[in-house]
């Protein structure tokens, strides 16, 4: 079998999701016999921008020279697939678009001479195609395992897509909202994390992302009333949608 | 207890025809395995990565029977299909399911096909049937269309079609093609064009559903019935024998029930959008 | 033959646990895990959930310690048993020789569940007839014992649905609790004769006409839907009504929790993985109609909008099943109510459809 030839790449972000990259090859050690990897600053000395199979892209997109990189990356990838919330959806950082940029800054850093970004941040298929999305924050490592099996073997996942809830009552987790009247976004928040928040008993977060193909922004309201009613309050709804589904929420419809 | 009836048998790919662009017929090989009657369809396995229902387009018997799969590549399975199986690969196979064209119970009948695109697939053995039982049938007409000439399926057995004694067979695409001498426009137009006893014709029809619904309706208004009148149905099948519930239409499961239907049977659930 | 009663008290229920228990059985019922009300196996009467009341609204579910309670069920139901939510299908190593998934066949009883239960699983039967692993899981059930649901809950609605609050059929033992007293009859040749070894008195009158009154007033209340062949017409009318089912749907947000929990809801998705030393595995899961996957094919969707699948689940539970299998599919247990975030009750939209028909 050829190796399936994966460059790793890094934009604004935590790097737990490459931590994730790193853990799953560990888990599947077998995995490291059926790739080569060209990129991954965390883990080499040497790295190019090569033809590569399949380009892992961690992060999200808030500068030109990011989107410069990305482009190259799309030309030189046959895929590319979008790992964690912040390359899927923006991620934790989306918090400061519409803030003034200047005062998040100086906030954050003690030299912010050396920060250069833009008033915006980008999911990263709002600036190149994607042909996998893996969100999380972080993402699923046996996902992106799973994902990298089927790739080696020359085929795909079969996408499935549902709300997490689904999740939940196959493994027989009690419901948070039902039983414990705790807030939770579970039942808009896509599927495939392990439902690992509410099987230790406390509410989803919606780290992987708001189920946009189903939630629209009529359904969004009602379920903003219901969290409401179980104790969240407008803003803290507002703020886990941002952070963790700004380019979503962004293109969310109004009808449906 | 038999934990069977979901275990595909091992299927050897004989032969690969590219016949449109992403389309290649897979002509597989396996030993025992029942006859399917046209319109039938069979569950293909990748393995490891997961099933697709795809109809058969033509069986030849034998010790090791073989079956013609035409199979697009458009979803993760059948790309990985397109991609990695060709000649001497492996395949799962189950089956044959499903109803098929009842094209025997309509013996002495003009028999109508109308095709679209790789709806072709699942009439070709109709069209076998005719053509090996000539003195069975009345007066046969084929009209098929596709997108552009390139698209059109079996273009190697075009010619036999023509050849088919007491037939008429129009072929159609979409938009005009520097190439195409013939009809351009919707093959559902074909249907004005062609002589049709619709006391006597039974139709058999497949392709988008959109098109089917217009010939279908297009039929009854030239006169046919619209229990003569059947269709082959897509939706989304995965057991293919009725007990994952995926493709229910109405009460049907498309797999079981159908994948064929008269249009008597169906209309009220293909009216409604969504249904 | 006049039916038999046969009276006991709670005690008789540990003792029957025994007996089953002595026939090697697994007995599966509704019980507490930790204050979690699951369904699993129990050992003794001490395992029911006995002493508990299950306070039940749209989205609101309380278990409430009370002496005199009644529990009915919880989101799992025998389904979980029966067409688990996640099951191995085969797993094909050496090249495509498929060798098929082992089901545990372990013989077992299932106790205590309720009538709602009861006529879920007959649908089951039907509509998964012709389903291996279903079968093999099912023909494990050695014993079926019903408890009767001599207080029906807030979202209950099996008076509608004429699947409870009585069992009708398909049960070996029923048996209803009725103020310190317990009630038995037998619903198979089979059931008497573990009656007969439970050696337990004929009911008297008495008991028997308090049972009749304490029915009666439960199946009068938890029949609030209007009629069912009304509910039927009335769906079967408004199936074109986009507007109609878009305004009733448009609370819902496709989370799937209704099919889930729903006792008949049988659909499943296939799911294969792979490793890289060539072992392939096929699996199925419960899957929701619900859920945007459902009616997409590659390339395409024949569900695009919610709506649709929303308007897809009412109908198949009312009109669709019927046509299938001769029963409705909705068998009033009220747990789609109950466990949906969203507080959508089903007979509430039911009713909706009558009065949008009629009006």
């Amino acid at each position: 079998m050829r190796k399936l030839r994966v460059a790793v790449f890094k934009l604004t972000s935590c790097s737990g999701c490459l931590n994730e990259v790193i853990y799953s090859m560990m888990v599947h050690p077998e995995l490291l016999r059926y790739v080569s990897i060209s990129y991954f600053t965390e883990l080499q000395d040497l790295n190019a921008v090569e033809e590569v199979d399949v380009a892992i892209v961690e992060g999200s997109v808030v500068n030109s020279e990011q989107e410069e990189l990305v482009r190259l990356v799309r030309e030189r990838a046959k895929l590319v697939a979008a790992l964690g919330t912040c390359a899927v959806f923006g991620g934790v950082q989306s918090l400061r678009v519409g803030e003034d940029l200047r005062t998040t800054v100086l906030a954050s850093y003690p030299n912010p001479d050396f920060i250069r970004v833009s008033p915006d941040v980008k999911s990263l298929d709002s600036v190149v195609r994607v042909d996998y999305r893996l969100p999380g924050c972080p993402v699923n490592g046996e996902s992106l395992a799973r994902l990298l099996v089927k790739l080696v073997l020359g085929g795909t996942e079969t996408p499935i897509h549902e709300s997490l809830c689904s999740e939940c009552k196959r493994k027989g987790i009690p419901c948070v909202v039902v039983l414990r009247k705790e807030p939770c976004l579970g039942p808009v928040t896509v599927a495939d994390c392990g439902a690992l928040c509410p099987s230790f008993g406390r509410g989803c977060y919606g780290c992987h992302g708001l189920n946009a193909l189903v939630v629209d922004k009529g359904r969004l309201e009602e379920f903003s009333r219901v969290v409401e009613r179980l104790g969240m309050s407008r803003d803290d709804l507002r703020a886990l949608l941002k952070a963790f589904s700004h380019a979503s929420l962004s293109r969310l419809s109004s009808a449906g | 207890m038999a934990l069977g009836r979901l275990l595909p048998k091992v299927g050897r790919v004989v032969k690969v025809v590219d016949e449109a662009p992403l389309v290649r017929t897979y002509h597989v090989e396996v030993e025992e395995f029942p006859e399917p009657s046209p319109g039938q369809f069979n569950v293909l396995y990748a393995k490891g990565m997961g099933e697709v229902v795809i109809s058969v387009s033509n069986y030849v018997a034998g010790g090791k029977s073989v079956m013609e799969h035409t199979v697009r590549a458009i979803g993760s399975v059948t790309n990985y299909i397109y991609a990695k199986i060709g000649a001497g690969d492996q395949l799962g196979i189950r089956g044959p399911y499903g109803k098929g064209w009842p094209i025997r119970e309509f013996e002495g009948y003009d028999v109508l096909i109308v095709g679209g695109g790789i709806g072709l697939a699942p009439l070709r053995p109709l069209i076998k049937c005719v053509s090996e039982g000539r003195d069975r049938y009345g007066r046969f007409t084929l009209l098929y269309g596709a997108r552009r000439p390139v698209d059109m399926l079996y273009k190697y057995e075009h010619e036999e079609y023509g050849r088919i004694p007491d037939s008429t067979v129009l072929f159609s695409i979409d938009a005009p093609h520097p190439s195409w001498r013939g009809y351009v426009g919707f093959v559902t137009d074909l249907i004005d064009k062609v002589k049709l006893e619709p006391a006597n014709t039974v139709a058999f029809v497949c392709g988008p559903e959109v098109m089917m619904k217009v010939a279908s309706d297009k039929l009854l208004k030239r006169g046919l019935k619209a229990d003569r009148v059947f269709l082959s149905l897509e939706r989304r099948c995965r057991c293919g024998v009725g007990i994952c519930g995926s493709c229910q239409l109405g009460h049907y499961f498309v797999c079981k029930d159908g994948p064929v239907f008269s249009y008597q049977d169906v209309k009220p659930y293909l009216a409604v959008r969504g249904l | 033959m006049p039916m038999r009663y046969f009276a006991g008290d709670s005690s008789a229920l540990g003792d029957l646990i025994s007996i089953l228990r002595g026939r090697g059985l697994a007995v599966l019922s509704y019980r507490l895990w930790g204050d979690l009300p699951v369904f699993g196996e129990v050992e003794s009467l001490r395992d029911l959930s006995i002493g508990y009341s299950d306070v039940q609204g749209p989205a609101s579910y309380r278990l409430v310690r009370d002496e005199r309670g009644f529990f009915r069920h919880s989101y799992y139901s025998p389904k979980y048993a029966l067409h688990p939510p996640i099951q191995d299908i085969y797993e094909a190593s050496n090249g495509l020789r498929a060798v098929p998934a082992r089901v545990d066949t372990a013989p077992m009883a299932l106790f205590g569940i309720k009538p709602c239960d009861l006529a879920a699983i007959e649908v089951l039967d039907r509509v998964l007839e012709s389903d291996d692993f279903y079968r093999a899981r099912r023909s494990a059930v050695a014993y079926i014992v019903v408890e009767e649901c001599v207080e029906p809950g807030d979202t209950c609605f099996c008076g509608s649905t004429g699947t409870g609050p009585a069992a009708s059929g398909g049960f070996d033992v029923a048996y209803a609790r009725l103020e310190g007293r317990v009630l038995f009859r037998a619903g198979s040749e089979r059931g008497l004769r573990l009656l007969e070894e439970l050696k337990l008195g004929e009911a008297p009158g008495d008991l028997v006409e308090r049972y009749d009154e304490v029915m009666e007033e439960a199946r009068r209340k938890s029949s609030r839907l209007p009629p069912l062949d009304a509910v039927i017409k009335a769906l079967e009318d408004s199936a074109a009504s986009e507007g109609f089912w878009r305004e009733v749907s448009a609370r819902c947000v496709g989370c799937a929790n209704c099919n889930m929990v729903c006792p008949t809801c049988f659909c499943t998705e296939f799911i294969d993985s792979a490793d890289l030393s060539g072992r392939a595995r096929r699996q199925r899961q419960w899957f929701g109609c619900l859920s945007y996957t459902y009616g997409q094919v590659a390339g395409m969707h024949f569900r695009p909008e919610l709506f649709m699948r929303y308007r897809h689940f009412v109908l198949h539970k009312f009109v669709f099943y019927q046509r299938q299998i001769g029963l409705p599919g909705c068998v009033g247990c009220g747990r789609c109510i109950t466990w949906c975030p969203m507080g959508i009750d089903l007979g509430e939209v039911v009713s909706r459809v009558v009065s949008h028909g009629s009006g």
